[in-house]
């Protein structure tokens, strides 16, 4: 069978950001704070530096010209913009991290978009999606307190999944492009991503033996199954088990567990004299102090006086959402790691300046 | 057959042709048929003996039918199926162009599922060479069946006996085959809606029908729909023909499971009947709340439980397998206050080792949200206090 295979265009752009869009950028004031070397004043009219310049997302639209060749970055560069926007870029001090985050969505995006125009196989795109994957998961975690006019769950965790979802088929598509740490890192994630779901507890029940048997996979999947049959106690305890990474996953999934684990509380608990101790509730839950613990029971109906839970599940509010919280364990796991690493899996890469070209 | 010329082959079709002779056609294009024995009528590139005696649309689906019988004796299942499919597409803009008539129907019956078995072989040749997704050929082969079924469903001028709207439910049957093996259940939904508002929900065949829930009643399953899914399911088991032992078994695997979560335990002698069983051990430690046997037998058929898509149901009955055994302690125990400490020692005694008194607690909890026992915890006093009346409802009282 002759497959139809259509021409995609190959990139020639050596930089990370095409010269027309630096000069551009550079001619209209558009240049990012963080594409400037650090201590610049945006007073100034600064000049574009090819070494920090990246190239910015834009969405196609009907009269948007198809890029030309020299507009797109060929795989070894998209990997390279990816490395000195998850060592250099997401360590910048003196800057708020939500600024670091929107730059650093915004130009992995626009590698996503010539990952996709150049129609670049698995080969190519896995290196780039796994770090993608990987810095949305660290900031839902990182941010996850920041308001939401300046950051966004719900659209982190959208292209998360997208990425993530992208990831998976490519793995499923060609064997072995990827070690199987990483891979059973990636899986694992998914599995978190939809604690207690159907769809991703048998996706992992049709894993390879070796996926399956690979202990981040298997307390991953320990965790869903447990929410599967309701045990949002073993959830909890598992939790603590994961590598830094899935930890800061699960953390964000930790609202509609705990909105659960309440609503069933407050069935099996419920009456009018008996209480519950809010410190244990605490504890089981992974609250971070008792303050957030009572917040919580108030926001779902319970009322809480001193220290002692009452459940009643006549006044339940089942419909409340529960914010999502920083965790102690999570907290503490991530203190302890440096971000370069956690993200690409390295040791500091090389900084860009002395490398593209 | 195996001596049958092109000439008298093509002759039969033509006869059929003109006679609006929906069923001999089908035969003359079906693989399962005896023409396709023939060495004669193996060809490669049959074209233009075929236009000599065939009128156009039929000629080319006739020689692409040709082509594939060629490629099959030969091996070869892509290029088989490449001619196949455009056996199908030819047959579309056939049917289409067919107004107010339904006699081709049969036609389009065989050449889909041919298709569709066809795409499978194929993929296995692909797989084996490394080359392509898998299954690949399948999905492209749905899209083909796709393009008949919408022929079919946007038939809604002709008279109730000509309309084509009569094929609808054959090819969502083949459809659905297609999606739950490439698994893409989502896919399954419009279909399901469209024979849902079809007048003819309830007078088409009945294979065709048991078929059709069969795969509605294991969706809803994967949709944790279980009342849904035991009422498809049952029908399908009940109606299902008996001499087709086998496909009452395939009802069996997921209607059993479904109709132990809703309390009903299947018999041994249906189990042994339908040998299923695997089934066997985990009906009898579900029965007696025997945590621990219930996960051997689980681990032991592991493969066959996953296999089958019921693997995370099974999972569910732990739930009904504490209940059992939470009831006994009740029973033995003879109080309505139940000390937690007394279950946690019955779970620890089914090698449940790492539980521990919040863990039960948490099991206990969702048993009573769900009804299935009728009481309260009281965390101070360390006890489950169940109701003097019937705490323990039976399980198919539940709503």
């Amino acid at each position: 069978m002759t497959a139809f295979s259509p021409v995609f265009i190959k990139g020639t752009c050596m930089d990370m950001c095409p010269v027309r869009e630096r000069k551009l950028r550079e001619k209209e004031g558009l240049l990012h704070l963080l594409e400037l070397p650090a201590g610049t004043s945006l007073q100034s009219t600064p000049t574009a530096h090819p070494y920090l310049t990246v190239k910015s997302f834009s969405r196609s639209a009907a009269g948007h010209h198809t890029p030309h060749q020299d507009e797109l970055r060929p795989p070894d560069i998209l990997y390279k913009t990816v490395c000195h926007l998850l060592t250099s870029t997401v360590l910048r001090q003196g800057v708020d991290w939500c600024t670091v985050y929107d730059f650093v969505f915004d130009r992995l995006r626009a590698v996503r978009q010539d990952l996709v125009i150049q129609g670049l196989g698995c080969v190519e795109s896995i290196p780039i999606l796994e770090p993608t994957v990987r810095f949305h998961s660290y900031a839902g975690y990182r941010l996850c307190a920041e308001p939401l006019s300046k950051f966004e769950p719900a659209i982190n965790c959208t292209h998360l999944l997208e990425c993530l979802k992208r990831l998976l088929v490519l793995y499923d598509d060609c064997h072995n492009t990827s070690s199987l740490e990483v891979r059973a890192d990636m899986e694992a994630l998914y599995l978190l991503m939809g604690l207690g779901s159907y769809q991703t507890l048998s996706r992992a029940l049709q894993l390879p033996g070796e996926l399956r048997q690979h202990p981040t996979v298997k307390t991953a999947f320990a965790m869903s199954l447990a929410l599967w049959s309701g045990n949002y106690v073993r959830l909890c305890t598992l939790l603590p088990k994961l590598p830094p990474l899935l930890k800061c996953v699960a953390a964000q999934q930790l609202p509609l567990v705990r909105r659960h684990a309440l609503q069933i509380m407050s069935c099996a608990y419920s009456s009018h004299n008996l209480t519950f101790p809010l410190s244990r509730l605490q504890t089981l839950l992974l609250y971070k102090t008792h303050k957030q613990a009572e917040s919580d029971c108030k926001r779902y109906g319970i009322s809480v006086k001193d220290n002692a839970v009452m459940f009643n599940k006549a006044t339940f509010q089942p419909n409340a959402h529960g914010p999502c919280l920083y965790v102690e364990c999570v907290d503490m796991a991530l203190q302890s790691v440096d971000l370069t690493e956690l993200l690409l899996l390295k040791d500091r890469a090389p900084e860009p300046t002395e490398t593209v070209k | 057959m195996a001596h049958l010329t092109l000439n008298h082959y093509l002759q039969q079709i033509d006869n059929a042709w003109r006679n609006k002779d929906g069923n001999s056609l089908s035969d003359y294009l079906s693989f399962r048929h005896g023409h396709v024995a023939s060495s004669k009528l193996q060809l490669e590139n049959p074209e233009s003996a075929v236009e000599r005696v065939l009128e156009p649309p039929l000629d080319e689906i006739v020689a692409a039918h040709l082509r594939s019988v060629w490629a099959l004796n030969n091996q070869d299942f892509v290029e088989a199926y490449r001619c196949q499919a455009l056996v199908v597409q030819s047959f579309t803009k056939l049917l289409q162009s067919q107004r107010d008539e339904n006699w081709s129907l049969p036609v389009m019956y065989t050449v889909c599922l041919d298709l569709r078995l066809m795409s499978m072989h194929a993929d296995r040749t692909l797989t084996a060479k490394g080359t392509g997704r898998p299954k690949e050929t399948l999905e492209k082969a749905a899209e083909c069946l796709m393009g008949c079924f919408r022929v079919c469903a946007a038939d809604n001028r002709s008279s109730e006996d000509h309309t084509k709207r009569w094929g609808m439910l054959l090819l969502v049957n083949q459809l659905f085959k297609v999606y739950f093996r490439i698994n893409k259940l989502h896919l399954c939904k419009p279909l399901i809606r469209a024979i849902d508002s079809s007048p003819f929900k309830e007078q088409f065949a009945l294979g065709q029908r048991v078929t059709y829930r069969y795969y509605v009643g294991r969706k809803a399953m994967f949709d944790s729909d279980y009342k849904a899914a035991d009422q498809f399911l049952s029908f399908a088991f009940e109606k299902c023909h008996k001499r087709c032992w086998r496909n009452k078994r395939l009802i069996l695997i997921y209607l059993i499971p479904v109709k132990m979560l809703l309390g009903y335990m299947p018999s041994k002698a249906v189990l042994e009947k339908y040998d299923l069983n695997q089934f066997v051990e985990v009906v009898e430690a579900v029965k007696q709340g025997n945590i621990l046997q219930l996960n051997k037998s689980i681990q032991l058929h592991e493969v066959f439980f996953i296999k089958c898509g019921i693997y995370l149901l099974l999972e569910k009955l732990k739930i009904i397998t504490f209940r059992n055994l939470f009831k006994k302690v009740h029973l033995l125990m003879k109080t309505h206050q139940i000390p937690i400490e007394s279950l946690l020692m019955a779970l620890r005694y089914n090698e449940l080792k790492d539980i521990d008194l919040d863990e039960t607690q948490c099991i206990v909890s969702n048993l009573i949200y769900e009804g299935k026992i009728k009481g309260y915890i009281s965390h101070q006093h360390k006890k489950l206090v169940v109701s003097k009346q019937n705490a323990f409802p039976g399980l198919n009282t539940l709503s």
